[in-house]
């Protein structure tokens, strides 16, 4: 017979099997990291810019860069582009953070040839046309309309606003009327400046072809290279709003909470040492938030909390959405539990089952040529080297302590630093 | 291709494995076949919070979580109106532990009063979450018992009301289980770098010692044809109209199943699709407009819906969706065109196959269906489909006769523009 009540024995993972990329360059000198891996015929390729919206003048200038890409350009009509992009079965993605913007094509082996000179029109020679800027905003706009009904993304907009400040790229809050100003001209100067060989990284992965990278270069390797880079620009001092705020959404049925305040990013000696806290705290499905607001009290369907990396800075949110009714309820058994945090060391088999999550989820994070891009990506802006960091990763995972947590904690978790919004009723 | 090996144990378990070398993570995903369709209509929203319950601890394991995530693992599930679908994905040294979790609560649960009680609690804020408080929210809620008089798909998963779910009672949640949850009723299915001969070992250590249950007869009652066009108009606090035609079509193993999903990419998949390019660019009538088919197994339902431009009537809106219904009805759609399509859904196939927990879902799913090699011959059916067929299969199923229509209509005052 079997022993029902006893786990099957469990193995320790000590080390992670980091492939790295193969690196080149084109002619103008923009790098290129090729992961070549998988079985499946399918290329992906991102293009990643220094074009996020901390670089922009005025709201939605970097996001519209970005989005207008696919909009029409030098030779092709917006339908003319979908059409060559859908009929190869090529999927585009684009997206913009505070500090990228990226555009990522994926597409079966057998048509990236046909794919590859559409890619350059719409990175290279964008036209950003006045029609379709106006019909995509104008959509756009009712959707950020929608948007603000919603409980949630009212919170998580206007709760960087919160933390970083009016003054700060990263603090900027989007209004609706800022759909109508956008200018065709504010765009095209835009991509001039930062959408440059000088400020462009490739990352190519896949079940590669052997021609891929001349493939490249003859489509991207010959934009000029004398453009120089835009130096980032130093941000302002980050000057906090109020430390509370209340925002009544009065046919709200549910609320949405945030709590949280300024972190360190990816750079800082802590960083790895507080997203294990925050994992234990609020960053998985085991973690306390969820034990205790959902699986406890069922106040919420869910609760998380995160330390969201910027180049420049970094926050640390709390975030979930419960009843109007409990909603006092729950803020208190927030606060309640960052005051445990702060009183009393993490239990040992509790570190102990954090430890082993973290590292499966390493596992996990590596499987395949697209999930390694996404950790390779996910570093580049801040220079850090990727299989050092990954490295440091799991053996931080492996030898962190309690009373090291518990500084962490001290220096990143005071219940009394925090910052609160609630979007709903109270 | 996905080359997969299949056995059956004695107690009815099906097991489906495919071998892959290159991952170091294994997929484990099993498949009840039990939905909200096999609920009572006074007791809707019940599989799904079954599935909530299923984490509340099993017979001889206090809590599923915390060994999984011990073993480096992460799990989900989800229910919907045919089945529920447990999944998770794990590094291969510590694989046994999900065979040890999963076997034990297929062999019984704890039925844990506090579990019950915090469960409903966290489903009825789901309800509010995803339903209650959003705009819209409240859209699939009524426009499931406005399209079905009889089938179980007039309700959606979460339940009619949050009283079925405040009112769930612990027998209820026993005789669900004992009904539905055991080897007979379920298909398990794993990817990664595993043989055949490693999980047949593994299933009879920790599968086959459940006892085999009673087999279940579904007796649900068939939709019947839609006679005349309905039209329902309901008004909410939002900040845009919507409109909504939903047309009934077959179900997911009828002959005409490809063609309607094909030819709802013709009219809406990607940018160059038909209705984005007319009805969201030239005319510039809505700011989103999508056709889609449900996919349920049972005859389901292919869906226009669109949200207004502010300024746009209602009327406008519908006769521009009934002008592109009458192309496809009246034209063949153009060779070029057509190929597109079916190019698009070929590249779609291969990349949905990246993923090992997708290829584990889709290998349990092809088996509920009664036809496992669907995994691999999938693409093959599309490239069947004909323009003809889409022209037919337009002429038989979008009538108006077979059409549901739903006005969802903005109350509030509507100038929010500055």
């Amino acid at each position: 017979m079997i022993n029902r009540k006893l786990q099957p024995e469990l193995k320790k993972i000590k080390t992670l099997y980091i492939p790295e990329p193969q690196e080149a360059r084109l002619d103008n000198q923009i790098p290129v990291f090729m992961f070549n891996a998988g079985n499946i015929g399918i290329t992906r390729l991102d293009f990643i810019f220094d074009a996020g919206s901390c670089y922009q003048d005025k709201p939605l200038i970097a996001s519209y860069t970005n989005k207008m890409l696919t909009e029409g350009t030098l030779s092709y009509s917006a339908y003319e582009i979908a059409r060559k992009l859908d009929f190869y079965g090529a999927w585009i993605s684009k997206s913009v953070t505070k500090d990228s913007a990226a555009l990522s094509l994926s597409v079966l082996n057998k048509h990236l040839k046909y794919v590859l000179p559409v890619l350059n029109e719409i990175i290279n020679h964008p036209e950003f046309p006045e029609n379709e800027l106006h019909i995509n905003t104008q959509k756009d706009k009712q959707g950020f309309i929608d948007d603000c009904r919603k409980v949630n993304e009212v919170a998580s907009m206007n709760f960087n606003h919160q933390l970083f400040g009016k003054r700060h790229p990263y603090g900027t809050l989007v209004k609706a009327e800022d759909f109508d100003k956008l200018e065709h001209k504010q765009l095209s100067v835009f991509h001039n400046q930062r959408y440059t060989a000088a400020n462009c990284k490739i990352i190519v992965s896949g079940k590669l072809s052997r021609d891929i990278l001349s493939q490249l270069n003859y489509c991207f390797g010959y934009v000029q290279k004398s453009r120089t880079v835009q130096k980032t620009k130093k941000s302002p001092q980050i000057i906090s709003g109020t430390q509370k705020q209340f925002i009544e959404m009065p046919s709200a049925v549910q609320s949405a909470i945030r709590i949280g305040k300024i972190a360190v990013n990816k750079t800082h000696e802590d960083y790895l040492k507080l997203f294990i806290l925050n994992t234990l705290l609020g960053g998985y499905f085991g973690s306390r938030l969820m034990k205790n607001i959902r699986e406890d009290k069922g106040y919420t369907y869910g609760i998380y909390s995160m330390v969201r990396s910027y180049r420049q800075s970094a926050a640390f949110v709390i975030a979930s959405e419960v009843g109007a009714g409990v909603c006092r309820d729950a803020l208190r058994e927030i606060y309640k539990e960052l005051k445990i945090l702060n009183s009393e060391p993490v239990d040992p088999q509790e570190l102990d089952l954090v430890r082993k999550y973290l590292a499966g989820t390493l596992i996990r994070n590596f499987d395949g040529p697209f999930q390694v891009a996404d950790r390779f990506i996910s570093l580049l802006e801040y220079g850090i080297d990727y299989k050092k960091y990954y490295t440091d990763f799991l053996n931080t995972i492996n030898t962190v302590t309690a009373e090291d947590l518990f500084q962490i904690s001290g220096k990143y978790f005071d219940p009394d630093s925090m910052f609160e919004l609630v979007a709903g009723k109270q | 291709m996905i080359k997969y090996s299949r056995f059956v144990l004695e107690n009815g378990l099906r097991v489906i494995v495919h071998q892959d070398k290159t991952t170091p993570v294994v997929a484990m995903n099993i498949v009840y076949d039990v939905g909200a369709r096999d609920e009572h209509p006074g007791k809707t929203g019940f599989a799904h919070l079954f599935e909530h319950l299923m984490f509340g601890g099993s017979v001889n394991i206090p809590s599923y979580d915390a060994p999984l995530q011990k073993a480096g693992g992460e799990n989900n599930a989800f229910t919907n109106n045919d089945f529920t679908n447990y999944y998770l994905s794990i590094p291969l040294q510590n694989l046994e532990t999900a065979f040890w979790l999963e076997s034990d609560r297929m062999l019984g649960l704890a039925f844990s009063p506090k579990s019950l009680e915090v469960q409903r609690d966290v489903v009825i804020e789901e309800f509010r979450q995803r339903y209650l408080n959003q705009p819209y929210g409240d859209f699939w809620l009524m426009l499931r018992p406005h399209a079905y008089k009889k089938h179980p798909y007039q309700w959606s998963t979460i339940g009619k009301d949050i009283s079925h779910i405040a009112n769930v009672q612990m027998q209820d949640v026993k005789d669900f289980y004992n009904k539905y949850y055991h080897p007979g009723n379920a298909i398990l299915s794993v990817v990664g770098n595993i043989t055949e001969k490693q999980v047949r070992h593994l299933c009879d250590k920790w599968f086959a010692p459940i006892p085999i249950g009673e087999k279940n007869f579904r007796n649900i009652p068939r939709e019947p044809a839609q006679r005349k066009k309905r039209i329902l108009s309901v008004e909410r606090d939002v900040p845009f109209d919507m409109i909504c035609l939903a047309y009934h079509m077959g179900g997911r193993m009828d002959k005409d199943y490809y063609k309607a999903d094909v030819l709802s990419d013709l009219l809406s998949e990607g940018n160059s699709s038909r209705l984005y390019n007319r009805l969201v660019k030239e005319k510039q009538l809505f700011s989103e407009v999508d056709a889609f088919i449900t996919g349920d197994i049972d005859p389901g339902l292919f869906v226009f819906s669109g949200k207004l431009m502010q300024g746009v009537s209602m009327e406008q809106a519908e006769q521009a969706i009934r002008e592109e219904i009458g192309l496809v009805k009246k034209k063949k759609a153009p060779e070029k065109e057509f190929t597109k399509v079916i190019n698009k859904i070929e590249s779609a196939i291969a990349f949905s196959n990246i993923s090992i927990l997708n290829r584990a879902l889709k290998l349990g799913v092809s088996e509920l269906l009664g036809n496992i090699e669907l995994v691999n011959t999938e693409a093959a059916i599309y490239h069947k489909v004909t323009p003809d067929g889409l022209q037919q299969l337009a002429g038989k199923i979008l009538n108006d006769d077979n059409c549901s229509v739903m006005y969802y209509k903005a109350a509030g005052p509507k100038n929010q523009k500055q």
